[in-house]
């Protein structure tokens, strides 16, 4: 009786939504039980732990405590529950700002603290005599709970913004990874493994991952409307905006992912280097090569080389829920021979069958999953190089070659001396390089180097290898990193990292094209010289007011004939043309009026 | 079975009568604020810097302090504490004094720290932990200030508590 009695004060004491929230409560299968069994206070404890954190978390997607199987999803559970469930869980930690500190934090640590509690009482009675000296372990955890929570408000209410400023970018690095497998997901195991820490104080995952993405939401709004109290508004903004843009990762995927790595070689430290710096973005897993291969050591070095001049901004981990597509189903498509045929579309859009070579076999989990092809180009004959996946050459139809074609397609391969494979193409190219570096530089200079690498040890795949390639030319990498290749007087040459100035709009001259989809080089479908529509590329040279509508005058390649028709087109026909912004028209459209000699007043 | 429900009842109401006596707490020359049933913040009059946090809740009978271990029960307390704080973004954590006495069979165990808050600035603290009857209850105080001009005094900390204590019932001996 004493024990029931002391355990409800307990309770009582300890819980105070429990007097509030007791029709919530009551609604929710997980309700506090009079503790009879150690297991039961386990149980009890995860409730009270899942009650805090998971409470906006719908029930039948919450993982009973009472399960003691390791997974919380079983096989039935789709991605979108998952992506709800986790959702729910973040949701939850979303309230607002005073009751996180004065609420939960407080609440949290109590709980904490009766865990432990608990699981020192569950030691106390299976012990003989006063027990292990279990409770001077847990000796003033409460009043430390209380003590540090104190400190924390006082911290965070001088100045909220600068608080999670700093504590953000601290913690996300490190916690990214928890915060992707909250609780939520196994909370039986996480209570299990915070019993197992009796002695000493445990950081939740949980807790964190509500610091984080409370933190993240009150900066964000701070950011948003206004404080002076930030130092660097702009930068946080745009870190803010970075991480929000940063791919979702679920972390079963995440650790399937390192499975894979660590199969081909990688450490567990390279793997988590690479989490952190964003690095695993860049690279397919269908692509990556074990390192017992010179191409995976390549890609080593060219995914852990970009880590060391990635942001931090680029290290923040996500805190958003997780978001998992269903895998698309592998087609099935029969590539048993080396020598292949395929429909391919000739320069006209017209349907013509290539025939090509199957050089490489891309194998991930034993299944073929993309192709390294040589391909004979139906309209040239050049020997191209293609690399594709399952699902693009599935679309191909691909056939096996007959034993002419195949024949014919071996001698292609192997007469084309122009045809160089990547590899030969970037020792040519890195030659090429040297040779010029050391024209350039007298004997007397040193050798050029790349963030201090020898140059010859930046190999394709590296963006700086790029950059080198290419002097003058910066490249914009996806993780929105401009690399700019700077040659100093002494020949040292780097791949400089900076940031791309802001775009400014250009000045438009009264009369000058200003077309309605950000460039003047656009596509659009239109009928060719032949009768047939297609999509055509075109320039929008001109803008007019015709009683006072404006209409564009638009210059149209037809590429049948190779002439320009020009039109005067109003924004609803360029609509109804399906017109669209298209970048690649522009290079199209300049080589062809080189080409041609056109010039703009032509016509 | 009646008597468990009376039992139940009697101790159900008794912390609802608790949660309104300590919400009813004030300190003279300090300006109150109700964080929560279970925490209350006093800020002083004309020094916002310095403010005192009021917590109650449990205690573990089981694990109160005791004289022949207490140092070293401090030092892991110390520890755990560091640990809390740096998560947290606090450094240079200090418990530069700690004192064990008794009110009444219960003991107090009052601590006397620093540190430093992420913007580099150094906080005082004191903290009494008193243990009463059902309750634990703790009093913070925490004064921002650059150098050991801002320690607690003793006789601060044993006037703040004098006036916490006299207000509550069941603390009064």
């Amino acid at each position: 009786m004493k024990k029931i009695l002391s355990v409800f004060v307990i309770m009582t004491l300890l819980l105070p939504t429990l007097v509030f929230a007791a029709a919530q409560k009551a609604a929710l299968d997980c309700q506090p039980k009079i503790i009879v069994s150690p297991e039961e206070k386990i149980v009890r404890v995860c409730n009270d732990v899942s009650d805090i954190i998971c409470k906006d978390v719908k029930l039948e997607e919450r993982r009973s405590c009472n399960e003691s199987n390791e997974y919380i999803f079983s096989k039935e559970t789709t991605p979108n529950d998952v992506f709800n469930f986790a959702q729910g869980c973040f949701k939850s930690a979303v309230t607002s700002f005073t009751q996180f500190f004065t609420d939960f934090i407080p609440q949290l640590l109590k709980a904490m603290w009766e865990l432990t509690k608990s699981a020192g009482e569950t030691a106390y009675n299976s012990a003989t005599g006063d027990g292990p000296g279990i409770w001077s372990k847990i000796r003033g955890m409460y009043e430390s709970t209380a003590s540090v929570a104190a400190d924390i408000y006082e911290a965070v209410k001088e100045n909220p913004a600068a608080y999670f400023e700093k504590i953000w970018s601290k913690v996300v690095d490190v916690v990214g990874p928890m915060v992707a497998n909250y609780d939520c997901l196994k909370p039986q195991k996480k209570v299990e493994s915070i019993c197992g820490f009796i002695a000493g104080w445990v950081v939740p995952p949980a807790m964190l991952a509500k610091v984080l993405v409370r933190g993240y939401k009150e900066v964000k709004f701070l950011a948003q409307n206004g404080t002076s109290s930030l130092s660097d508004k702009g930068k946080l903004l745009k870190a803010l905006e970075h991480a929000e843009k940063r791919p979702i990762l679920n972390l079963k995927q995440l650790q399937e992912m390192q499975g894979k790595f660590k199969a081909l070689g990688y450490t567990d430290d390279e793997f988590e280097l690479l989490f952190k710096t964003g690095a695993l973005e860049k690279i397919k897993l269908a692509d990556l090569k074990p390192l017992t291969t010179a191409e995976g050591r390549f890609q080593k070095r060219a995914l852990l080389g970009d880590s060391k001049v990635a942001t931090t901004a680029t290290a923040a981990a996500t805190v958003v829920a997780p978001k998992i597509k269903p895998k698309p189903r592998m087609p099935e498509v029969n590539i048993s021979s080396d020598f292949l045929t395929f429909n391919s579309v000739g320069l006209k859009g017209e349907k013509l069958t290539a025939s090509g070579q199957v050089i490489e076999r891309i194998i991930e989990d034993g299944n073929e999953v993309a192709y390294r092809i040589r391909m004979i180009n139906p309209t040239t004959g050049a020997v191209v190089e293609v690399k594709l996946t399952k699902e693009q050459i599935a679309k191909m139809n691909p056939q096996t070659a007959s034993a002419e074609t195949a024949a014919k397609v071996a001698d292609a391969v192997k007469k084309d001396t122009h045809y160089k494979s990547p590899e030969e193409e970037f020792a040519a190219a890195q030659k090429e390089y040297a040779d010029r570096v050391a024209r350039e530089a007298s004997h007397s200079k040193p050798k050029p180097k790349v963030d201090g690498m020898d140059v010859d040890e930046i190999h394709p795949g590296d963006p700086r290898y790029d950059a080198l390639m290419n002097p003058g030319r910066p490249h914009t990498y996806a993780n929105g990193i401009e690399y700019v290749p700077v040659e100093s007087p002494g020949v040292i040459v780097r791949a400089e990292q900076r940031t791309p100035p802001p775009k400014t709009p250009r000045p438009q001259k009264e009369g000058a094209a200003k077309g309605p989809y950000g460039s003047n080089y656009i596509q659009l479908m239109a009928k060719n010289s032949m009768g047939v529509t297609t999509f055509m590329p075109a320039e929008i040279v001109k803008q007019v007011l015709e009683n006072g509508i404006p209409k564009y005058i638009v210059r149209i390649l037809d590429k049948t004939t190779n002439t320009y028709k020009e039109r005067k087109l109003s924004l609803i026909e360029l609509k109804g043309m399906k017109a669209k912004e298209a970048p690649k028209v522009q290079k199209e459209i300049q080589d062809f009026n080189r080409n041609t000699g056109f010039q703009q007043n032509d016509i | 079975m009646k008597k468990i429900i009376y039992i139940v009842s009697v101790f159900f109401f008794s912390a609802t009568a608790h949660s309104i006596e300590f919400e009813k707490m004030a300190l003279a020359g300090y300006d109150k604020e109700i964080l929560s049933e279970k925490q209350i913040r006093f800020v002083k009059k004309g020094n916002a810097k310095k403010v005192v946090h009021l917590q109650v809740g449990p205690y573990e009978p089981k694990a109160l302090w005791k004289e022949e271990t207490l140092k070293k029960d401090v030092e892991e307390m110390f520890q755990t504490r560091k640990d809390m704080y740096k998560i947290f973004g606090f450094s240079d954590i200090d418990f530069y004094d700690y004192k064990l006495a008794k009110l009444g069979a219960l003991p107090r165990l009052d601590i006397f720290g620093s540190y430093k808050k992420i913007n580099d600035k150094k906080v005082y603290f004191s903290e009494s932990n008193i243990y009463f009857k059902n309750n634990f209850l703790q009093i913070k105080i925490i004064n921002e200030f650059p150098d050991e001009k801002g320690k607690i005094a003793e006789k601060e900390v044993n006037d703040v508590v004098t006036a916490i204590k006299a207000q509550d019932l069941e603390m009064k001996e």
